[in-house]
């Protein structure tokens, strides 16, 4: 416990010595302040600083979608902006030279001539090292929670699910900075070598979640047409006629709207599969995202138009466009994106944290049988 | 008596560790060997170590540059893993993590983190050595007095001298109030101030029965400060001992005379020449022939005397000098008796022995050639 001690109050040292730290901390309290400190809502809708107010029956006082508002901004520009990209590449550059300072020669005697074993000792590292992203994330979403509870007096509880979601996110990218610093010692590297990866691996989730968002927005379509034709075949059934020439045309629209979909999912549905089943071994950052989003209660993409479109100027206020055909398609959209956001959180994160143990171990090995 | 055993660990056999106990010594290690490098191409850095350093002593390692010093130090503080290593620190086996507390280790070229201050460098490896908070904050302060750089205790470490830095490394070492100190090359870049007070500090700890293993190049600050000495080369222990063990067989007498002039031929020996003189005033103890001969330039002669027990004392004679190979003083006295019964003036006789560095030497030449030994460790895959 002592020795526990020593290396995270070390690890605080090194990090308010960081410059990036600092300037990290300053830019989330900022970011948090420019996204919930400069708008407010009225009885016509939102008012962002001292401009216009911008008409939004969904956005006025005290309706849902203010909340929904609130919740978006959060998990969608901030969180999925500012916390798991630009300050996430900060602290994968500012913390990549810490193992490698740690390991280098004339530092790594002083520690491991000590009374304590290898893997211990870089067990503590690491640990001091996810500080950093722990506590930016922690005075982020905090200063973010107490802004929109004291401002709105809305308290978004689910919100405080991205500290230790984003710290578990960074848990799992900084296994591969520590892998790479117990073979190479050298921080360039690490920060190379951790952000390839990271790049990899999103490109990786990001070609599966659309390949399985395609599939399951043509599922989606392909349930509503098949409920159209079923709907139409009743009628007539029950009215025991033949289908009117309008419901011919609706037939006839869902039945090639079921054969187009159909040829999407036959096309894109293996490939979703093998993507998905190879993402089972790696870190799952992207479910992590997904994950905060369900407990933040963000609402769906189809529904997040929705809300923007209801406003002055918006799509469904305006006559040029059919607003029931945009209903049915924002419907299929939520449809599928809420088949996507139904994730199994056990197993996502379980895995995930099992894949970055496995490369922490495989650090471990490295460290303990190595020279210096 | 028992004996601690680590082998490197096969697929078929587990590491074995044995205990055992030599309290006398504080390392005592057998057969430590390292190989670096590939299967195809082994680099053999150390080839079968025998070291036995005695509790409450002064011990120095010593080697040319290369010759596996550091490599040695960095197993016993399990730095680096041996190809093979048996025996003890400390009465435990190596890499013990009981023992490790006991021990104090300045490594070469330490890098403190640059972020912390002296006396946070002290708490930060003061806590992983598991040395209590309030001992920490006790002995602290005392240990940057005793280093000189009481001062700079809240100072930044980045901002400190080789010498400064050094002195710190040195504290360091003692934070734990250790039984057994390693210091690898402690007196590197520091001024001759600061090397004679860490002179005085080594001698502090050894007064309080600590044991010093120093490890330097530095000849001459090894012979002030060692009890007991090791000469490494080529990744072997040439020679180990105390200095008088070491030096026994290179102790002598040296006898210088007043130049004379020679007897029947007429001829001066004044500096070119062994005198007639001094041949006839030795006669009476000759043990055996003379052999004459020549080195750079100078005439000198090699005879056996013979001493009071019977032995023979060899004597060499070079211009107005005698070097007589004993270290006993009964067998001058004779000698001096017959110098001047035949006249001979005496300027001075003073016994001599080998320096560190004439040891080293010996130790790094080759007795078959004459030539110094390449540094650096063995290609050869010889035992």
């Amino acid at each position: 416990m002592m020795q526990f001690g020593a290396v995270l109050l070390d690890s605080l040292r090194l990090l308010r010595s960081r410059y990036l730290f600092r300037l990290t901390l300053i830019l989330s309290s900022l970011a948090a302040v420019a996204l919930f400190a400069t708008y407010s809502f009225n009885e016509q809708g939102i008012r962002i600083l001292w401009f216009n107010t911008w008409e939004n029956p969904e956005l006025q006082a005290g309706k849902p979608g203010v909340r929904d508002f609130i919740a978006i901004m959060f998990n969608n520009v901030y969180a999925r902006f500012w916390l798991t990209w630009g300050a996430m590449i900060l602290a994968i550059v500012s913390t990549a030279s810490i193992l490698p300072d740690f390991l280098s020669s004339g530092s790594i005697e002083l520690s491991l001539a000590r009374p304590i074993s290898r893997t211990r000792m870089l067990a503590f590292r690491v640990i001091g090292a996810l500080l950093f992203v722990f506590l930016q994330t922690f005075v982020g979403v905090l200063l973010a929670y107490l802004i929109i509870g004291l401002k709105f007096n809305i308290w978004l509880g689910g919100i405080l699910w991205a500290i230790p979601l984003i710290t578990l996110m960074f848990f799992c990218l900084f296994s591969y900075s520590a892998l790479l610093a117990v073979i190479t010692r050298s921080t360039l590297a690490c920060v190379i070598g951790t952000l390839l990866i990271w790049f990899v691996l999103f490109l990786l989730q990001f070609s599966s979640s659309q390949l399985n968002n395609q599939v399951e927005q043509a599922r989606a379509m392909q349930r509503q047409s098949q409920a159209i034709v079923a709907r139409i075949e009743r009628i007539t059934a029950d009215q025991s006629r033949p289908p009117t020439p309008g419901e011919e045309r609706s037939l006839s629209r869902a039945k090639e709207h079921i054969a187009r979909t159909q040829i999407d999912i036959d096309r894109f549905g293996p490939y979703a599969s093998v993507f998905r089943r190879s993402e089972f071994i790696l870190p799952k950052t992207r479910d992590m995202q997904t994950i905060l989003a369900n407990r933040a209660k963000v609402p769906t993409g189809g529904s997040i138009i929705s809300l923007f479109a209801a406003g002055r100027g918006g799509p469904l206020n305006n006559p040029e466009f059919d607003s029931d055909d945009l209903r049915e398609q924002l419907a299929a959209a939520d449809e599928a994106e809420a088949a996507l956001r139904d994730i199994n959180v056990p197993r996502s994160l379980g895995t995930s944290i099992a894949s970055a143990l496995f490369i922490y171990g495989l650090a471990a090995l490295i460290f303990s049988r190595r020279d210096f | 008596m028992t004996t601690a055993t680590i082998e490197p660990p096969t697929s078929a056999e587990p590491r074995r560790i044995t205990p055992t106990e030599r309290p006398e010594f504080a390392i005592d290690v057998t057969g430590v060997s390292k190989v670096f490098g590939s299967r195809r191409r082994p680099v053999r850095a150390l080839r079968g170590i025998d070291l036995h350093v005695p509790r409450g002593s002064i011990f120095g390692l010593l080697g040319p540059n290369g010759a596996g010093k550091s490599t040695l130090v960095k197993i016993l503080m399990t730095v680096i893993k041996p190809t093979q290593c048996r025996g003890t620190m400390l009465g435990k086996p190596i890499g013990h993590k009981g023992a490790l507390a006991r021990i104090g280790y300045l490594p070469e070229h330490h890098r403190f983190p640059d972020y912390l201050t002296a006396e946070q460098v002290l708490d930060h490896f003061g806590a992983l050595a598991l040395v209590p908070r309030s001992d920490r904050r006790k002995r602290i302060p005392e240990l940057l007095e005793l280093v000189g750089i009481r001062a700079w205790a809240g100072a930044k470490v980045k901002g400190f001298s080789k010498g400064m830095r050094q002195r710190l490394g040195l504290a360091n070492a003692l934070v734990n109030d250790p039984d057994l100190i390693l210091l690898d090359e402690p007196t590197d870049g520091v001024d001759p101030v600061g090397r004679r007070d860490i002179r005085n500090v080594l001698f502090e700890l050894r007064s309080r029965g600590k044991t010093v293993f120093l490890n330097s190049h530095l000849l001459s600050e090894l012979e002030m400060v060692c009890d007991t000495v090791a000469i490494l080369v080529q990744g072997a222990v040439s020679s180990q001992g105390t200095l008088d063990e070491l030096t026994r067989y290179s102790r002598r007498y040296e006898i210088e005379v007043e130049p004379v002039a020679g007897g029947e031929g007429g001829a001066t020996n004044a500096g070119t020449q062994p005198s007639a003189l001094l041949h006839r005033a030795l006669k009476p103890l000759l043990a055996g022939n003379v052999e004459a001969g020549a080195k750079d330039g100078v005439s000198e002669s090699s005879l056996a005397l013979k001493a009071s027990d019977g032995s023979q004392v060899p004597v060499l004679l070079r211009e107005n000098a005698l070097h007589v190979a004993t270290d006993d003083a009964g067998a001058i006295q004779v000698l001096i008796d017959a110098l001047r019964s035949a006249g001979v003036v005496i300027r001075s006789v003073r016994p001599v022995r080998a320096t560190l560095e004439d040891l080293f030497m010996r130790a790094v030449t080759d007795p078959t050639t004459g030539e110094t030994l390449k540094p650096g460790a063995s290609l050869e895959d010889r035992p």
